[in-house]
């Protein structure tokens, strides 16, 4: 195997996900990134926008599968299209703007123009084109499919991959702890914060799938910092995490942490009082305790907290970089004020400069900083926390529920990952990774 | 963006601000968060955010994308924490320089309103370096003798994207 540039028929020695072993490689090599770009990012379903951010028809927001630029466009009919955001002349972006409302979209370099489905309208001098028409198929390349899951819009480029809600399979059950825990479902308030974190996408999604054990050393600083005196905050709950299939993940906290973090007693009584009881009679009390605080990952690259309230994307910048595109996500039926207590808490605790994020950034760029050698490179990273261990027998949640902090949602991310990588044609949708 | 007002204020004033703002930056310059924390008045509303890329009749576009929205009191959290010894982001302390310039004072009541533009120069660990620019707008409380308190601080950086692994400084 070549060092430095791996193969795609080499990407799966570098996986053994049972086993908890995965090759550091893949976090680094500018072959896997390419084939990720293609096999990941072309393929599967990833977060674009939310319904709140386009209410009217014209209102467009940019996002990106993979490294590929997006619009996401209201419709006059009020649903939904997706295109490449790219002029299929010379491929210069068609929309240069973070969002807006547009009658279409022109292009600034040679002034073809599309409307909000991405069809051409006019291009300059047609007459030109008598022999060689601008038909459909020169239209602006739609994403092959876009669904959104409760204000949640995402969007593929794989017209054979199943649809988002087959795509979530058993993880829609966790998913609603997020979205559907009000009546009036949710909303996104204030702009988004973006960021450039000099490391591996998979930094992201990995630590948010299943690693609430790092806040005991990360984040220990925080805790003590917001607390109001010396009380000793390093006794550390335990947790609780579901490997549901499909690379999704998440873990949670078993007891309640949101106190831990939030010191707002406007937004911890909305939660204890308004939220929780609501969650209950919603969702039923299996799904409560998921609002202690828990991370989870929509297989590849979003994810979300729930309690916090943020959601992200991890989107890939090359082999050793990503942006980080995080909202804070809010009932739409909360009081104002309950709102704007949430984003303050958000902007202070998971953001660029939040008191628990900042440290994430650290690590994530020093453990792809030591990638730079040769000898670390081909380490293997250990995802083996529990590994063995029981499954909670009793549970009737879907998935693999395994009690305790454990890194079994990473294996199940890495089994998924692998599935894809290896696996370049649409028999990969009816795999199952539990086996 | 804010319209540009061009004031007079006397040479004797100007100074004083300046020279409050060289103070501040060398509390910061060389991690004195404490003592940099006398410097903001109780009240004090703190914001940093960032500048999206709409269209100029447009710029509803996009909401406010702030990255800090800070009272007193996280302002003292986030002192708190530098003080654990365990943040890891600032711990061994990044390197900073900070420089202000381009001040401009208007009072207003007992007030003043001033704009600054900074740089603030990050140097971290081994090699490891970042560059934030942008624009301070501030509301200087009088305190006597030449003092003052920031009683608002709303900080503008020049990116859209933050080339920053985090925004683990103050403004």
């Amino acid at each position: 195997m070549t060092i430095g540039y791996t193969a795609a028929a080499d990407i799966g020695e570098l996986i053994d996900p049972d086993q908890g072993l995965v090759s550091r490689q893949v976090f680094t090599d500018p072959g896997v990134y390419q084939l990720e770009l293609a096999r990941i990012f072309a393929r599967c379903w990833q977060f674009v926008g939310h319904e709140s951010q386009i209410p009217s028809s014209g209102d467009f927001v940019s996002a990106y599968l993979g490294e590929d630029p997006v619009l996401v466009v209201r419709q006059d009919d009020g649903s939904i299209a997706g295109f490449l955001n790219v002029c299929r002349h010379r491929g210069m972006k068609i929309c240069k703007l973070d969002a807006g409302n547009a009658p279409g979209f022109s292009c600034s370099y040679h002034g073809w123009a599309y409307d909000r489905r991405g069809k051409i309208v006019d291009v300059p001098f047609q007459e030109m084109y008598a022999q060689a028409p601008l038909d459909d198929d020169w239209a602006a390349v739609p994403i092959a499919q876009v669904q959104s899951y409760k204000g949640l819009i995402f969007g593929t480029f794989d017209p054979d991959a199943p649809s988002l809600i087959d795509y979530l399979g058993d993880f829609a059950y966790y998913l609603d702890v997020l979205v559907d825990r009000r009546e009036g479902g949710t909303e996104l308030i204030g702009g988004p914060n973006r960021w450039i974190i000099e490391a591996n996408w998979k930094f992201g999604a990995e630590n948010f799938v299943q690693d609430g054990h790092h806040s005991f050393a990360s984040h220990v600083s925080a805790l003590m910092a917001v607390q109001d005196d010396d009380q000793d905050t390093l006794d550390f709950p335990t947790g609780c995490s579901v490997r549901p299939g499909g690379g999704h993940g998440g873990v949670w906290f078993a007891e309640n942490t949101l106190a831990l973090v939030a010191r707002d007693p406007l937004l911890l009584d909305y939660h204890r009082d308004v939220v929780r009881p609501e969650s209950v009679k919603r969702l039923g009390r299996e799904r409560d305790p998921i609002h202690n605080i828990g991370a989870f990952t929509v297989f590849p690259n979003f994810s979300y907290l729930t309690g916090v309230q943020t959601i992200r994307v991890w989107i890939p910048r090359g082999p050793d970089h990503m942006e980080v595109r995080a909202w804070t996500i809010v009932d739409r039926d909360a009081p104002q004020a309950v709102k704007d207590a949430q984003l303050r808490f958000v902007r202070t605790t998971f953001s660029p400069s939040g008191l628990l994020e900042q440290d994430d950034g650290e690590n994530w760029s020093m453990c792809q900083d030591t990638l730079r050698g040769h000898v670390s490179r081909r380490l293997d990273t250990n995802v083996r926390m529990g590994l063995g261990q029981p499954f909670d027998p009793d549970t009737t949640r879907p998935g693999r529920v395994m009690p305790g902090w454990n890194e079994e949602p990473g294996r199940g991310f890495f089994k998924r990952y692998g599935q894809l990588m290896t696996d370049p044609t649409s028999r990969v949708w009816e795999k199952e990774d539990l086996s | 963006m804010t319209t540009s007002v061009r004031t007079k204020v006397s040479a004797e004033l100007q100074h004083e601000v300046e020279q409050f703002y060289y103070y501040e930056a060398e509390l910061l310059d060389g991690g004195l968060y404490r003592e940099w924390l006398d410097l903001v008045a109780d009240d004090i509303t703190y914001e940093v955010g960032t500048r999206p890329t709409v269209d100029a009749y447009n710029e509803e576009a996009v909401p406010p994308s702030l990255a800090f929205e800070d009272d007193k009191r996280s302002l003292t959290w986030r002192v708190n924490r530098c003080e654990t010894g365990m943040a890891w982001a600032e711990e061994p302390r990044s390197r900073t320089r900070y420089l202000i310039t381009n001040v401009r004072i208007t009072p207003t009541g007992d007030d003043l309103a001033v704009r600054s533009n900074f740089m603030v120069y990050r140097n971290r660990l081994e090699t490891t370096v970042h560059f934030l620019a942008g624009e301070r707008q501030d509301t200087l409380r009088p305190a006597g003798d030449g003092d003052f308190l920031i009683a608002r601080r709303a900080v503008t950086l020049d990116q859209n994207v933050i080339l920053s692994t985090n925004l683990s400084m103050f403004f």
